[in-house]
């Protein structure tokens, strides 16, 4: 199929930008790298009748080096760029990997990093990415702008906290604590399809102890589902084989909400979250100088 | 039954014999050998012209408005709005005059289905066309298109669909014929003989073609003329049908196929766009361009029925085979009563077994047509034929491979005891297993952590492949040395002018950059079937051989008068004529007096009969090495190699590419490919894209594929000794890597794709 007609704008600045999302309000969408929006505009499932094209705002494109060891990413950066940046892979690796398993290259080279995160897609890499790194977003408007919490920025099925006229125009990673280790782990039907079930995890060690836990699925509900009674069990009782069984058992059961489809069943997809987290936890704690 | 009958209104016309002695080829200079494609710089530069690439001057732009239910009545439409929307030209729909045109028949000819059909049985039947300026504004016209339909209730569950609760698809029911039955020996008989017995049911799913270039054409009328750009596999089954249907002389419909983005089967014959785009053509006086769309090719371009098939086998303890009892059961959709053609055409012929019955059962379902697809029926029986082997030797604690030694059919049973003419498969399970390391790999660990490997075989035939006659081709060899070579044949990406063009270089010793081709055009190029069947090289080879021959003859016969030389005393040497004995005695073309005046030499072959009493049939037997991760289920398909006997390779590039593509299309059919309709509310497509419909992608594919030719000779199916290659490289593909994945896990799945979910389900309850 072909868009339903819309009227298109190239963003000469991120001001025009701004000012127009104000003044269409909903009517209009914001697009960046079109993963998303070109085929639900193909598929005539998005109907608006303005287009503001973000592609032209270099400025919105970079990697810069945080405070204390962060990163400060714009919101226009591409997937392929947050795979291959040297800067990124040394500070955040998990979202270096994580962006490594977004569909096919052509489209890791066109998606950006806010473009993701706006859409709020629950089958998404880097929601979940976000969401364990405790990553911050800078959310701007016409009048001004606002920091928005990863955690809270999610709030349902394809829905982020995100007010018409206002752009995500960057996220701020925060350095992970001294040895900590991660992974990220998702399994699909066929190479780049959405994954069945996917999870990041992020453990920090401290005397030998788990001191921090950060554990999300993708896939498996609305949105990034954060597995906190897992979490908590690994920061309670420690990181050994069983407590990662116990982890991935109890997250598995009751802290996902899974549901079927014509690819994979509710029980399946239970399954496969169980067994991708004691992949994630144990590698991350290996990652972490740890030894499950 | 014959395959041509899937390809064929009926018995072929046989064209003249031959007018040239063919002798056997012995070394041969070109054929066989790697050559790149002849059109492959026009394919990789984007400079070949698809019938979907043809833009015409004031051409318009045309979408068809489908059903969005699976069974309903239109009671109303309403095309006013649509009509008045910028840029529209033209919409039409049942009631447009001469537009109600008859389009699907039953067996008996009465019509059961219109080319926009008021009483819509399958989601996508067509129920109006537009052409407008833009393909968009088309696209927008339909949606203002208001239809008022009366939803009625469905029947989408093939295994259901004779249930006496089932809503009936056609007016008799859903039982689409008797069923057929095949029966030779004493059934009862070889069970009792037997010692072994294996039985179970197996169920593959509807497969889609998915060609890269969807289906479609450009339609021009200059007056009473209509030109047609179609993808199509065969320009003549579309000029014939268009005529029909139209009231035209054939010689007013001209078809142009040229390039063809594939077809696998779902273009052997013209669509309802293509007389829809004539309509509207004529109806507004413009070219129109009318392409499906992805999700149109989806829902009805054809599909490959999903079948059940329960299969009993027994053997004797040394594994001879007894009995045979096969029941199969599918559906064509709503408007095929086909959904078994060819199904148990392997468990008639493939192994020796004097004690068969089979029985086909065909029913309607509310969705579109079937169409064959690559090889049609055959992966399908292979899926149950090939595992209940496996599952044999298992039992009987035989190497599956030495099973499939001990049941070697000698000759093809399924016709009644003739001979064929070349049988490699004994070579084809030889020399596959050895060139594979089949038993090496058999007898090594077999897990390591969560994954665990294993090997797995299948057999195979095809039942058609022989090709045959009609065909004719013309070579028109000019005074320079250059040569235009023309048949209507279609090169559906598998070669085929690649392949006729190393004919006539074999032939006339003119390199292949001074050939050009033309093929694939009613007006200007010699009759064709279509090319579907594993049949377009066996069947046009030979005629372009013989107009080879027919200019090579010609040419001896102008030199020897010049040279006063007998001209079986001459060879053709480059562009010299030279006497055989005596080297010193020879003239160059251009220098023939004759054949300067004439400027060319016009030879013009045609496809002789083939053998009598005797079938011709291309063999198969592939391995596969595989990785089950017994955790999640996930199979990794690590190896394959293909072993066939196809007769002479005529193009080793071309054929281990065929051998390439078949394995992959099997592995969509083993792990990832079906069409899932929602049976439950609404009867419609789940999977309506290339996003859930899945096929398999260059990184679901092993690197490590290995293509074998067996190149058995045959000097009697036909001139150039080549059997149909396209179909059997799909054939044992899904059901080997079954086979590997029990040999990985010692657990069988019945049901393909092979399913991750349920195959992690039953290692879970086995570690339990």
């Amino acid at each position: 199929m072909k868009p339903a007609p819309v009227d298109y704008v190239a963003a000469g600045s991120l001001e025009e930008a701004l000012s127009l999302l104000a003044e269409h309000g909903s009517d209009a969408k914001p697009l960046a790298g079109g993963q998303s929006l070109i085929p639900l505009l193909n598929f005539r499932l998005a109907r608006p009748t303005l287009l503001v094209d973000l592609n032209g705002l270099g400025e919105l494109s970079y990697v810069r080096d945080g405070e204390g060891g962060g990163l400060s990413i714009g919101a226009m950066t591409r997937h392929s760029a947050l795979e291959g940046d040297p800067r990124v892979i040394a500070a955040a690796p998990l979202l270096s990997s994580a962006a490594g398993f977004i569909a096919h290259p052509q489209i890791r080279n066109r998606g950006t990093l806010g473009g993701t995160l706006a859409h709020a897609d629950p089958a998404a890499e880097l929601p979940v990415v976000s969401v364990a790194l405790e990553a911050r977003f800078r959310i701007v408007h016409a009048g001004g702008e606002r920091w928005a919490a990863a955690a809270d920025f999610f709030v349902g099925l394809l829905t982020a906290d995100l007010q018409p006229g206002e752009l995500l125009v960057e996220v701020e990673v925060p350095p992970m604590p001294p040895a900590s280790g991660w992974a990220f782990h998702e399994l699909a039907r066929r190479t780049g399809d959405y994954a069945h079930a996917g999870v990041a995890a992020v453990l920090t060690r401290e005397n030998g102890a788990c001191s921090r836990a950060r554990l999300v699925f993708l896939s498996l509900g609305d949105g990034p589902m954060r597995a906190r009674q897992a979490e908590q069990l690994l920061e309670t009782q420690g990181v050994s084989e069983a407590t990662i069984d116990e982890a991935a058992a109890l997250a598995a059961r009751s802290e996902i909400e899974p549901s079927g489809d014509i690819h994979a069943s509710e029980a399946y997809k239970r399954h496969l979250a169980r067994v991708l987290t004691r992949r994630a936890l144990n590698e991350a704690w290996r990652r972490a100088g740890g030894a499950a | 039954m014959k395959a041509a009958d899937y390809y064929l209104d009926g018995p072929a016309p046989e064209t003249p014999e031959p007018r040239q002695r063919q002798d056997r080829w012995g070394e041969t200079r070109v054929v066989g050998r790697p050559l790149p494609r002849v059109d492959a710089y026009e394919r990789v530069s984007g400079s070949a012209v698809y019938p979907s690439d043809v833009q015409l001057p004031g051409m318009l732009h045309a979408a068809i408005l489908r059903s969005p239910h699976p069974h309903a009545r239109v009671k109303r439409v309403e095309t006013s709005r649509a009509e008045a929307m910028p840029g529209v030209r033209a919409v039409i729909t049942h009631q447009t005059p001469g537009a109600d045109i008859a389009w699907y028949t039953d067996r008996e000819g009465a019509t059961v289905g219109h080319l926009f059909e008021a009483h819509c049985r399958f989601e996508g039947e067509a129920v109006a066309a537009v052409a407008a300026e833009s393909p968009y504004q088309a696209r927008d016209a339909l949606e203002a298109i208001e239809v008022e339909y009366e939803v009625l209730p469905f029947t989408s569950d093939y295994e259901t669909a004779l249930e006496p609760r089932a809503p009936a698809v056609r007016d008799g029911g859903n039982r689409a014929s008797e069923p057929g039955v095949y029966e030779r020996g004493d059934l009862a008989a070889g069970f009792n003989a037997a010692e072994v017995v294996v039985e179970e049911t197996f169920r593959t799913p509807c497969e889609l073609h998915t060609p890269l270039e969807p289906h479609g054409c450009v339609a021009r009328w200059d007056g009473n003329r209509l030109t047609v750009w179609e993808s199509t596999q065969g320009v003549y089954p579309v000029q014939s049908r268009v005529a029909q249907v139209l009231g035209l002389p054939l010689a007013n419909v001209r078809v142009i196929g040229h390039y063809v983005g594939g077809g696998f089967g779902s273009k052997l014959r013209p669509g309802k766009y293509t007389v829809i785009a004539a309509l509207l053509a004529r109806q507004t006086g413009r070219p129109v361009r009318l392409f499906l769309s992805r999700e149109e090719t989806l829902l009805c371009a054809g599909n490959r029925p999903a079948n059940r098939m329960r299969l009993k086998v027994g053997a004797k303890r040394d594994g001879t085979l007894t009995a045979i009892e096969f029941h199969g059961l599918g559906s064509g959709g709503a408007y095929s009563g086909s959904g078994t053609g060819i199904l148990d055409w392997q468990v008639r012929d493939l192994y020796r077994c004097d004690n068969v019955r089979c029985t086909t059962e065909n029913v309607y379902i509310h969705a579109g047509a079937q169409r064959p697809m690559r090889a049609p029926g055959h992966p399908q029986c292979s899926w149950a034929l090939e595992q209940v082997m496996d599952e044999l030797a298992d039992r009987l604690e035989l190497d599956p491979v030495e099973l499939r030694l001990r049941n070697l059919a000698s000759v093809s049973q399924g016709r009644g005891g003739i001979p064929y003419t070349s049988n490699g498969f004994r070579e084809c399970l030889e020399e596959g297993a050895r060139t594979f390391g089949w038993l090496a790999a058999r007898s090594r660990a077999r897990s390591e952590d969560d994954l665990a490997r294993g090997v797995g075989m299948a057999g195979g035939l095809w039942i058609a492949g022989a090709g045959g006659p009609p065909s004719t081709a013309i070579v028109k060899y000019f005074a320079d040395g250059s040569v235009n070579l023309n048949l209507g044949a279609s090169d559906i990406g598998t070669g085929t002018k690649t392949v006729m063009a190393m004919v006539v270089a074999e032939e006339l010793g003119v390199p292949l950059d001074r050939i050009q081709i033309e093929h694939a055009d009613t007006a200007t190029t010699q009759f064709a079937t279509a090319s579907g069947g594993s049949k377009t090289v066996p069947t046009d080879a030979p005629a372009v051989r013989a107009a080879a021959l027919d200019c090579h003859n010609q040419l001896l016969d102008m030199a020897a008068e010049e040279l006063a030389v007998a001209p079986s005393e001459l060879k053709l040497d480059g562009d010299h004529v030279v006497a055989v004995g005596d080297p010193e005695k020879r003239v160059a073309l251009r220098e023939v007096s004759d054949f300067r005046r004439r400027q060319v030499v016009v030879g013009i072959g045609y496809r002789g009969p083939n053998p009598e009493g005797k079938a011709t049939c291309p063999f198969a037997a592939q391995f596969c090495e595989v990785e089950v991760n017994r955790r999640t289920g996930e199979v990794r398909v690590l190896r394959f190699l293909g072993a066939h006997d196809s007769g002479r390779v005529m193009n080793r590039a071309t054929y281990d590419n065929q051998v390439y593509g078949g394995i992959v299309m099997g592995i969509g059919l083993g792990l990832t490919e079906r069409r899932v309709l929602d049976t439950g509310q609404t009867g419609k497509m789940c999977n309506l894209s290339w996003h859930d419909y899945k096929i398999p992608t260059a990184l679901d594919v092993p690197a490590d594929v290995t293509s074998l030719p067996i190149e058995t000779e045959d000097v009697e199916c036909n001139t150039v000794g080549a059997k149909g290659l396209g179909e059997p490289v799909t054939i044992p593909t899904a059901a080997a890597i079954a086979n590997a994945v029990y040999n990985a896990t010692g657990i069988r799945v019945w049901e393909a794709p092979l399913n991750a979910t349920r195959l992690a389900e039953l290692l879970a309850e086995r570690e339990a």
